[in-house]
């Protein structure tokens, strides 16, 4: 009876040490953050790739994952040098898909002057034309980027000058090289969305267009319904936002979500170290010379130029390798699809364990 | 604990105006809660700076994800389970030698009592920190928060038996390290008498 009160006490005193005052400095930089940091809008849509094997699936994931990457390029702030922008390249027209999925919001109409806008924005990103995408988003001379990266709003600020920065040509690279096209499914305008950049107020009358985009990622053979929200300020386009899929509940296609596989990752290098050592690609701390070789590849004789967008890439490429293409959103899991049964079945594993 | 909301602690109302994007009813939910979240970070990752890592991540994450909340009275849990999953995101990542040096009162008791308590603590410390970090969350908010074993896995959103056999698992690790710290220390005590 000793030892158990004894232990008890023990256990007590392990646990009570300390303080647990949070040190000022902690909930300064989080307060800091966070005014820089949007929300997420919770929304569900209606994953269409019930047929998809495994593979395929967490493949869906990584494009996912790529889409926020994409999402948080844009929040790394874009620029110009236009005219040295990647060649338009041709691609095959994407259908919406067969699926019928209902218009997001209701019945209120998007006026042509706004729907020819978007439009404009979708050609051209199917035309993986960077100089036409810049003239959509550069409606009052500022680039108001999307997304809800910390990592990109911390580093770079939201709603960069387009002059400012490359990343517009480095995402439509990367669009090209993923095979990435977009086609619109609906619009509908949000009478009760919020007006939360506030981009060229003045301009006139500030909307919000929801808009359900199917997009197509050939070099991932998948397709990803999306959401792009536009919100307007008379006919200028003041911030051009995506909001990813929300995967729960647990009986979509998709079995994890961005935190479920940060959380997955975690649960393996904790449990099985043997086996995230084989998994997950080595984390690398410097830019590596692809980024830069790359760079130099598009603009020959501007080696400047290219050691200057070398880090600006980096967090994209970092960690992540899926059919020669080095590209990786920071943060995310970096994944080798040598092992993608391994990993269905260890991603099942940990569902079972922690039942998401 | 997690009923704290309908004790009055946390506002319900705070936390519905955070949901909705009010950046001041958040730092209010901030200052009322880090400290119990740094608590449970700490004792989790064993690790001060880690755990303050964790503690901005999570209030981070918890500031993104809020609308997604569907039920204010129950933002207390929540957060709690967003932070065990920053402390298994980022423990690993940040795995790093740390030591714990602690003052005893010399006033308090016999010496050999201090010695026992010593031994009794590193040896749990290090078992402690041998423990996988679901084992560890689940001691930690059975333990020391003193959530039920039923509201463990609520929170943590896995079942009461995975629940209960992590915290088997833990007890029984953390009294063989105590069981040996009391064997070496009486071995010592026999040498030396």
């Amino acid at each position: 009876m000793n030892d158990k009160r004894d232990f008890d006490r023990a256990v007590d005193r392990l646990l009570d040490d300390g303080s647990d005052t949070t040190p000022s400095h902690v909930i300064d930089a989080v307060l800091l953050a966070v005014r820089s940091t949007p929300q997420e809008r919770h929304f569900r849509n209606l994953w269409r790739t019930q047929s998809m094997t495994m593979y395929l699936r967490v493949a869906a994931v990584i494009a996912i994952v790529a889409v926020a990457g994409v999402a948080a390029l844009y929040a790394f702030g874009s620029g110009p040098n236009v005219g040295s922008g990647p060649t338009p390249t041709t691609q095959p027209t994407l259908t919406p898909p067969p699926t019928a999925v209902p218009p997001l919001l209701g019945p209120d109409p998007v006026s042509d002057e706004r729907m020819t806008v978007i439009r404009q924005q979708v050609d051209a990103i199917n035309a993986s034309d960077a100089n036409a995408f810049i003239d959509t988003f550069l409606p009052e001379g500022v680039f108001a980027p999307g997304g809800d990266f910390l990592e990109g709003l911390v580093r770079f600020g939201n709603s960069q000058p387009v002059a400012d920065a490359d990343l517009v040509e480095a995402w439509m690279a990367i669009n090209r090289a993923w095979g990435f096209e977009a086609a619109i499914i609906a619009c509908n305008q949000d009478p009760g969305a919020r007006i939360a950049y506030g981009y060229g107020e003045g301009q006139g009358d500030p909307m919000v267009v929801n808009c359900e985009v199917a997009t197509r990622w050939h070099s991932l053979s998948m397709e990803i319904t999306e959401r792009w929200s536009y919100e307007f300020h008379g006919s200028g386009l003041g911030h051009w936002g995506f909001q990813l899929l929300d995967l729960n509940p647990p009986d979509r296609a998709l079995p994890l979500g961005y935190d479920g596989l940060e959380a997955w990752e975690a649960w393996l290098a904790a449990t099985h170290p043997a086996s995230a050592a084989r998994y997950l690609n080595p984390r690398i701390s410097e830019p590596p010379d692809y980024a830069r070789e790359w760079w130099e590849a598009q603009a020959p004789g501007d080696p400047e130029r290219a050691a200057r967008l070398a880090p600006l890439l980096f967090s994209a490429e970092n960690e992540w390798s899926i059919q020669g293409h080095e590209y990786a959103p920071f943060g995310l899991i970096p994944y080798d699809p040598a092992f993608a049964d391994e990993i269905e079945a260890s991603i099942q594993d940990y569902l079972v364990e922690v039942q998401l | 604990m997690v009923d704290d909301i309908a004790e009055g602690r946390l506002d319900r109302d705070v936390v519905e105006r955070a949901r909705s994007g009010d950046q001041e009813a958040f730092a209010d939910l901030v200052y009322q809660i880090s400290d119990t979240l740094l608590g449970i970070a700490r004792r989790i990752v064993r690790d001060p700076g880690l755990a303050e890592d964790v503690l901005q991540n999570a209030l981070l994450t918890i500031w993104r994800k809020l609308p997604h909340l569907r039920d204010a009275d129950r933002f207390e849990g929540w957060a709690f389970r967003i932070l065990v999953h920053a402390c298994y995101a980022d423990a690993p990542r940040n795995r790093r030698w740390a030591s714990t040096i602690r003052v005893l009162h010399t006033d308090v008791a016999s010496q050999v009592d201090d010695i026992q308590m010593i031994s009794d603590r590193d040896e749990l410390e290090r078992a402690f920190r041998q423990l996988p970090l679901d084992q560890r969350a689940v001691f930690v908010l059975h333990h020391h928060v003193g959530l039920p074993l039923v509201a463990v896995a609520e929170t943590l959103g896995i079942p009461d038996g995975t629940a209960r056999s992590r915290l088997h698992y833990a007890t029984r690790a953390l009294r063989a390290a105590f069981e040996q710290a009391r064997a070496t220390q009486e071995l010592r005590e026999g040498r030396l008498a």
